[in-house]
């Protein structure tokens, strides 16, 4: 097996037993072992070597005799082993099962994330910087609104009753069929001080109010939008709309943003749903859809690049032009 | 660890990984699950190609071809797949090599290689075959339920080609910028 | 002396603080809801010397107005007053014929000097 592998290419160790192998991986955290699966305890070598120190982030290659019972590689899969070649197997097939994690091992290096040989690509939004402090974030662009600091607690409010006047705004991911809802709730008082201080009218009606929140919950998720595009993920944001609390608070990241001199709260929530994308007539195309990928023209000029909204002009526009049996995968409308 | 790069380039070596994840992803989401197959790797599908879409990208320093090929149970499956019988199957072919492209260049833009793309050509027969490109360029073949398809990517680099180091960064709240 | 400016926003809330802010110092705010409220307001009013546009609105957004108004020749220079900062976005403004880019929350300071450099009072 080692001959097997060019020395230009691999640094490889062979090893003669279970013990010098757990010595071995503990010193030199191999990002491939190779193993010969013995005739009984394949299943329970599988568990100690994947539980060896440095061994976590190890793929195992297991080599099983040539007509191993199927409950046999059932087991050693469920023990950890990542793929496994029967004997005998040429050089050359020994070399292209080592290839495959490498390409595994660089991607998931290049994205910062614990190699957990996943082919899904799809977005760890908790693991963003910007959603975990979307609390601090949204207070520091509503307090530059409001001219004023709020207080940032993470969780739910404690007096927020069901029915406070909510905004939402949908924020979508139509790559990763990801729709991210960004939420303002707010109690009796922060409602008297958007009227007072925002609107500068305390009689302001409730229209002009939830207006006002909405504005709100626009600024929030300009904030958010523009914290994850400095993390390189690009969030198509949609229209700010009325929306009720009675969700909340549930299993949803909240925050409590006080206003000066207790004078009332807003609740900041964070959601994330997931949307499978549709594919599409163009004939179908609507307001509020997003665009998976890029729309161009015969002459390859782009005319609509991927993740933007539609609005009713360019749904329309882009109808008439690429007709009915033109077809596109859509986020549908938040 | 020193990384295989058949081509010597590392930057074409990156560019590949990343079509080969987005392969996968793609045809998964439209329940075409495919997987790459290392071992089939040469000179593309061979005699059973059916049809073949191109299309040409060009970034800065960076230009060549994407070229997906398919056995004709594939283009069935895809042309199924992508609207039956209001959608013909050079249509689906070409519209999945458009859509192939258009996440590879979402995620080489984040490599800091943005890339512009042309309109997919596609063409289809029995035996097709296609020349040698000059500068990098692989094939990464793939097998479906009942069907095989091919990528080849073609790159030619400039002297001293090296990916963008940063995006511009975006403007923050209370920027006022006049053009 | 005065100068009228086409506010364009979906946010009643925006409309009122643009307009506080450029009558202060004596300037007509005329206010439009979208894209397709401010093209149907326009060409009725042949004095639009400043034009303050949100980007994310519906039936028409920002992007497509500045896209009609390029096509119908307007002279009138738009501004862009929105939560997006996006690079690209702003470039696309750019090259659609804007004149600036202001990220809300705004300064009113901000948008009353831009107003002045823009569409000066009495020009």
């Amino acid at each position: 097996m080692v001959r097997a592998l060019p020395q230009d290419t691999y640094r490889v160790e062979a090893v003669a037993d279970e013990t010098a192998a757990l010595a071995a991986i503990a010193r030199e955290a191999p990002q491939v072992v190779v193993f010969s699966v013995p005739p009984k305890g394949g299943q329970d070598l599988t568990r100690r070597l994947r539980g060896g120190a440095n061994a976590a982030e190890a793929y195992l290659l297991a080599v099983v005799e040539a007509t191993p019972a199927n409950k046999e590689l059932s087991n050693l899969i469920t023990a950890g082993v990542h793929d496994f070649m029967r004997r005998p197997f040429a050089d050359v097939e020994l070399l292209e099962r080592v290839k495959a994690p490498e390409r595994l091992l660089r991607w998931s290096r290049s994205v910062s994330k614990p190699c957990a040989f996943d082919f899904s690509a799809a977005l760890d939004v908790g693991s963003l910087r910007s959603w975990r402090n979307l609390g601090s974030l949204v207070a520091e662009d509503l307090g530059e609104m409001a001219g004023q600091a709020f207080a940032v607690t993470p969780g739910w409010p404690t007096h927020h009753p069901a029915d406070a006047l909510c905004a939402s705004i949908p924020m979508s991911l139509a790559g990763d069929q990801l729709e991210l809802r960004l939420s303002l709730v707010a109690d009796a008082g922060a409602l008297a001080w958007l009227r007072a201080t925002l609107l500068g009218d305390p009689a302001a009606s409730d229209d002009a109010a939830r207006d006002a929140l909405r504005e709100l919950a626009n600024t929030a998720g300009g904030a958010l939008k523009r914290a994850a595009l400095a993390e390189g993920i690009t969030l198509t944001t949609g229209i700010p709309r009325d929306d009720t609390a009675s969700r909340f608070p549930g299993k949803h990241l909240c925050w409590s943003l006080k206003l000066e001199a207790g004078a009332g709260c807003l609740a900041v929530v964070g959601e994330i749903r997931n949307r499978s994308n549709e594919r599409i007539s163009a004939a179908q195309l609507a307001e509020g859809m997003i665009l998976a990928h890029d729309i161009r023209s015969e002459g390859g000029v782009l005319i609509v690049p991927a993740g933007s909204r539609l609005t009713a002009t360019s749904a329309n526009r882009l109808a008439a032009m690429l007709g009915p049996r033109y077809f596109l995968e859509v986020a549908p409308a938040a | 660890m020193k990384s295989i790069s058949p081509t010597g380039n590392p930057h074409f070596e990156l560019m590949a990984h990343h079509l080969m994840n987005v392969a996968i992803e793609l045809f998964a989401a439209y329940d075409l699950p495919i997987e790459h197959c290392p071992a089939l790797e040469g000179k593309g599908l061979g005699p059973e190609t059916y049809c073949m879409s191109s299309i040409g990208y060009v970034g800065r320093g960076v230009r060549g071809v994407l070229i997906l090929a398919a056995t004709r149970a594939a283009a069935e499956a895809w042309t199924s797949a992508a609207g039956g019988m209001d959608c013909d199957l050079v249509d689906a072919v070409g519209e999945f090599s458009n859509m192939l492209l258009g996440r590879l260049k979402g995620r080489l833009l984040r490599e800091g290689i943005p890339i512009s793309l042309a309109t997919p050509m596609t063409v289809i027969g029995d035996g097709l075959r296609i020349s040698v490109a000059p500068g990098a360029s692989s094939w990464q073949l793939f097998e479906g339920p009942g069907w095989h398809l091919g990528t080849r990517l073609d790159a030619a680099f400039e002297p001293g080609f090296k990916p963008e180091q940063t995006q511009a960064a975006p403007a923050e709240a209370g920027d006022a910028i006049l053009f | 002396m005065t100068a009228r400016v086409m506010v364009i926003d979906d946010s009643m809330l925006v409309r009122r603080q643009v307009s506080a802010a450029l009558k202060t110092p004596g300037y007509l705010v005329t206010e439009a809801i979208d894209g397709v409220d401010a093209l149907e307001k326009l060409a009725g009013l042949t004095d639009m010397k400043l034009i303050v546009c949100d980007v994310n609105m519906p039936r028409m957004n920002g992007i497509e107005l500045l896209e009609r108004l390029s096509a119908q020749g307007s002279v009138v220079p738009v501004v862009m007053l929105t939560t997006e900062g996006q690079p690209e976005l702003i470039q696309r403004a750019r090259s659609l014929g804007a004149k600036g880019w202001i990220v809300k929350p705004f300064k009113p300071e901000f948008l009353v000097a831009t107003a002045a450099k823009l569409a000066p009072l009495g020009s």
